[in-house]
């Protein structure tokens, strides 16, 4: 098992009462989807919000699909609302 | 920079695209409203993913240069807590003429709000607090087959 940690922003920071959480998961399944697939059933409260969800690492977003490794941040951007 | 913690400085951003070439200046700001949906607003937090911010305002300034044939599009957004009528955004475009300036500005404003990972939180004078729904984010495809 190896850990990642996700960055939430906007609402999900309300729905997870953290800036940061940690999730667990085999080495071997480390892509994005993997990573908020295990998010959702470790942190129901946001699993209505992931369909909507764009994904980044550092400033690049990335597909679902992307491989992640534990040294790498992925950050969930709900929708936006600047201006 | 882009996104402030401090209150935006149009006049420096008038400053630095001072141009002779530039017949029309448009500039567009947004503030904290009153009102939303029925509410009465008493203040905005907003917050941002900040290097992916950065980067997509340059990426609209560079879009807005190459699309409209404008000389100049600085955009620049305030973070933080923010009293009614603050200014929490600025367009500032420069061109030869004004067509293409108000056609630059609307459209930088309108890109902003939908492709900029901004995010606020609105505060009301009943009590409480919402993040307001917003636009999603393109995600990225996939480049497997």
């Amino acid at each position: 098992m190896a850990t990642y940690e996700i960055e939430m922003y906007g609402v999900l920071r309300r729905l997870a009462e953290a800036g940061v959480v940690s999730i667990e998961i085999e080495a071997s399944q480390s892509t994005v989807q993997a990573l908020l697939e295990e998010l959702a059933l470790a942190h129901p409260e946001v699993y209505d919000r992931l369909e909507q969800v764009a994904c980044a690492i550092e400033d690049e977003l990335v597909a679902r699909d992307h491989s992640i490794t534990p040294d790498q941040r992925l950050a969930l951007i709900p929708p936006v609302s600047g201006g | 920079m882009h996104l402030s913690a401090e209150s935006l400085d149009l006049q420096a951003l008038l400053d630095k695209t001072a141009d002779d070439r530039c017949g029309a200046l448009v500039v567009f700001g947004g503030t904290v409203r009153l009102e939303n949906e029925g509410q009465q607003v008493t203040a905005i937090d907003y917050t941002a993913h900040t290097a992916l911010a950065e980067k997509t305002l340059r990426e609209i300034e560079a879009e807005a240069l190459e699309r409209f044939g404008i000389t100049h599009c600085r955009l620049q957004h305030r973070l933080g807590h923010l009293e009614l009528g603050e200014l929490s955004v600025l367009v500032v475009v420069r061109a030869g003429h004004r067509p293409e300036a108000f056609e630059a500005a609307r459209w930088a404003i309108d890109t902003l709000k939908e492709r900029v990972p901004i995010w606020k939180e609105e505060f009301y004078a009943a009590g409480g607090s919402e993040y307001l729904e917003g636009t999603p984010l393109q995600s990225k495809k996939s480049n497997r087959p």
